[in-house]
């Protein structure tokens, strides 16, 4: 009887919680969800707010009234833009044009405005950490361009799933190291903390004009280690939106930003590298490069030394390399030049990783590689560690880093041959 | 007397590991922080402790008067007058306690899940719940806690395993917080959050005894307080000690951070399972708890019939907060902060007279023979 009873009693628990459905019931059909929120400066109200949604429909590419049907409309999303004084009241002015109702829950990203962010977006950032709506998992990006027009850009290229684009696409950062995929929760708790500064993705829009340019020169350069930022790749393609990069922070504000490649470098200090191609002059044989696959064998080694005048930082960094391509044919793979090699890579790596940590120091100020979390070993308590004021102390503090580079995959082939004219 | 029925050993360590728990789903969490920052996880280690030595001392107390129940202990100790004023108070503290934390969960529930319903439908829905369970008794409180304390648990494991990905493991450091000084008077203080355990000498007589009560009370203790410690590690992990004295509820907000993949995020609906089930047995407690000791104060023999009147006392607290500010600040501070004062210390202070005085039960010397 007792055990009836007690089913019953499970069954009445769940069922009773249903009834809250009555008032917060909301219908999935009813309701659109933008997959992007840009904000920029208005011109008639404090904020611009640009929303792009997934339209639900297959692309409308292929049938036959696509002429007259913009980009994005293509593409299977809308977008729209309101002037509003919060981002929250956006929601309501949208509700004027648009007939179902906007929630922000599905967030995928949340665009930026550079200029926004060079003049402080901790207010931006509070406003949205205290609404349920939007989630602490969407991604955080800055804009070199305006918000509106980077989500105007942000074109499905393949397949209609505007959301699965976006998640997609976000995610090559962690493959190409190109840029970084930061949310919205861990841009939040840097810029509260005083353990390291806040960064977030660099995006921007590229008109891919300077591509078409003819080119005069009979030898174009050999440009290598040369970072890129939003806008300004040498590209062609169908979505003009592209990432690359990091947007440096410190507290709230925007003080500068790392390219493509010392993104990278920023990557191997923060532990964050996997694994992705670089190409290295090859010294022996100048105009010719060689390719290697860097890949962290470790995870770094960081100590801080406090107990001096300026503060010192001691990196270990331990990297695996696969070497897939050298186009001088030069035999580095043999037992006597392998060591050559190494150096070469290691040279390399030292020369991107020191000038990034140096930016960060003399230019930006800002400690985005989080040495704070290894300078407060020196610390057993708060009161000492906030007296002791970390961020304060890194643009003066002193790095050494050590590099430990091992060539273990040569690539498929080995001794080459000299080629014969 | 009031007959309560019988629990066993799992039952009612389940039981009580399930409504010291519930707490850690609200603002606790957040308030913990706030105070010791980065030694909050040892923090609660230290409150644990207190609340192992003082749980072991009210033991004490009840080995002097076997067969008694607390009120019965009172009533020895301090005759029947205060002895009835001091189960007056324990009554009202506990409808306090139900109607705080049923406030504190509507509040939750409002602000993360539904933001439409009036809190009025929520309390009467859970009132509902909670009267059917104390209609029921203790057995089925004890069946249902039995039941589903692993779930809760494993629910709450499986939000910290896969949040770990995002974990920043530096985030505890400095590792003695805001000194060892600071850490162990709050520790001392926050024992008050481990004080559900006392209910135990409420229902020592349908548990087995003081040697049952004192197993139970300790592994339940020792439990209540690992898990609690793994959760503040795992948050501070994840929001380190400035973001984390932000949030309102600490583990949901945890939750939400969760990202494995494009198949596989917003598990927060695994936590709102977790979070319900707590909520409703806590809330039960509290009522069943004032019940009892309204009952055996005014030799009532069945409790049923109050339910109904206790139930609209209940309601009636939980619309006297103007807001969810008030609920944290006050009532849940004094809920978990200076209960201890109530239910620990006083009941120590009873043993120091009761030694002092030489006051034993009628069936001690029996028993010891």
């Amino acid at each position: 009887m007792r055990k009836k009873l007690s089913l019953i009693l499970v069954i009445i628990i769940f069922i009773s919680t249903n009834f809250y459905g009555c008032y917060d019931s909301k219908e999935v059909d009813d309701q659109v969800y933008p997959s992007l929120l840009g904000i920029d400066k208005g011109t008639f109200n404090k904020l611009r707010i640009t929303i792009q949604y997934p339209t639900y429909m297959a692309s409308l590419s292929q049938s036959s009234d696509a002429s007259n049907k913009s980009e994005n409309i293509l593409s299977g999303s809308n977008i729209h833009v309101v002037e509003s004084p919060s981002i929250i009241e956006a929601q309501d002015l949208f509700q004027t044009e648009i007939s179902r109702r906007v929630s922000y829950i599905h967030l995928k990203g949340i665009v930026i405005s550079e200029d926004i962010a060079k003049d402080g977006m901790g207010y931006l950032l509070s406003a949205m950490k205290k609404y349920r709506d939007i989630r602490s998992s969407a991604s955080l990006m800055v804009s070199r361009c305006t918000a509106e027009n980077f989500i105007k850009e942000n074109i499905s290229s393949i397949g209609s799933s505007l959301p699965k684009m976006i998640e997609l696409h976000l995610s090559q950062g962690k493959k190409t190291n190109y840029f970084h995929l930061v949310s919205s929760i861990e841009f939040y708790r840097s810029m509260l903390s005083n353990y390291e500064e806040s960064i977030a993705t660099y995006v921007g829009v590229n008109d891919m004009t300077s591509i078409d340019k003819p080119s005069t020169n009979p030898n174009p350069p050999l440009n290598i280690g040369e970072g890129y930022v939003p806008g300004e790749i040498p590209r062609n393609g169908i979505a003009k939106r592209e990432f690359a990069g990091t947007a440096v922070f410190k507290g709230d504000i925007m003080v500068g930003f790392l390219d493509s490649y010392e993104t990278r470098f920023y990557s191997l200090i923060r532990g964050k590298y996997k694994n992705g191609f670089m190409t290295i002059p090859d010294k022996n044989a100048p105009d010719k490069v060689m390719v290697f696959e860097v890949k962290t064998q470790k995870k770094p080694k960081i100590k801080v030394i406090t107990d001096k005048d300026t503060a010192e930082i001691n990196i270990e960094l331990t990297l695996d390399a696969d070497l897939h391509s050298i186009q001088s044919r030069t035999n580095y793979e043999s037992l006597g030049m392998i060591n050559d090699l190494n150096n070469q890579l290691k040279n390399y790596l030292e020369d991107g990783i020191r000038k990034t940590i140096l930016k960060t120091q003399n230019e930006f100020k800002s400690d985005i590689f989080g040495f704070g979390y290894a300078a407060v070993n020196n610390f057993l308590t708060i009161d000492s560690w906030e007296e002791y004021d970390w961020l304060s102390k890194y643009p003066k503090a002193d790095c050494n880093l050590t590099l430990n580079v091992n060539t273990s995959i040569t690539g498929v082939t080995f001794k080459s041959k000299e080629i014969t004219n | 007397m009031q007959k309560q029925g019988t629990l066993t050993f799992y039952e009612s360590f389940a039981f009580i590991t399930l409504i010291t728990m519930s707490k850690i789903f609200y603002t606790s969490v957040t308030s913990a922080m706030n105070l010791t920052k980065t030694s909050t996880w040892f923090m609660t280690l230290i409150s644990c402790f207190s609340s192992v030595i003082m749980f072991y001392i009210c033991c004490k107390l009840m080995e002097r008067f076997p067969g008694e129940n607390l009120f019965g202990v009172f009533e020895g100790i301090l005759g029947k007058f205060f002895g009835k004023i001091f189960g007056m108070f324990v009554c009202a503290y506990a409808v306090y306690y139900s109607s705080s934390n049923l406030l504190e969960f509507v509040n939750m529930l409002k602000v993360y899940s539904l933001p439409n319903t009036p809190p009025t439908l929520i309390i009467t829905t859970m009132l509902i719940a909670a009267l059917i369970i104390v209609y029921l008794g203790l057995e089925v409180i004890g069946k249902i806690s039995s039941l589903l304390l692993i779930p809760v648990i494993l629910g709450l494991l499986s939000i910290f395993l896969f949040a770990a990905p995002k974990y920043n493991f530096d985030a505890i450091k400095p590792y003695l917080g805001v000194g060892l000084k600071k850490t162990f008077e709050v520790g001392f203080l926050r024992s008050s959050a481990y004080t559900e355990v006392t209910i135990l000498l409420v229902l020592i007589n349908s548990i087995g005894g003081v040697k049952q009560i004192k197993k139970i009370g300790i592994s339940s203790l020792i439990l209540t307080g690992i898990l609690f410690s793994i959760s503040f590690l795992c948050y501070t992990f994840i929001f380190g000690y400035a973001a984390g004295g932000e949030n309102i509820s600490g583990l949901f907000e945890l939750s939400t951070t969760i990202y494995f993949n494009r198949f596989f995020q917003r598990v927060d609906s695994i936590l709102l399972f977790t979070w319900i089930i707590p909520s409703i047995v806590t809330t039960s407690a509290g009522i069943y708890l004032c019940l009892i000791d309204y009952s055996n104060v005014f030799k009532i023999k069945d409790y049923k019939p109050l339910i109904f009147p206790f139930l609209f006392i209940i309601f009636v607290v939980t619309s006297l907060p103007k807001n969810s500010s008030e609920v944290i600040e006050i009532n849940m501070k004094i809920i978990r902060q200076y209960s201890f004062l109530p239910l620990y210390i006083f009941p120590i202070i009873l043993l120091i007279i009761s030694i002092l005085f030489n006051k034993k039960g009628k069936n001690y010397n029996a028993k010891k023979a």
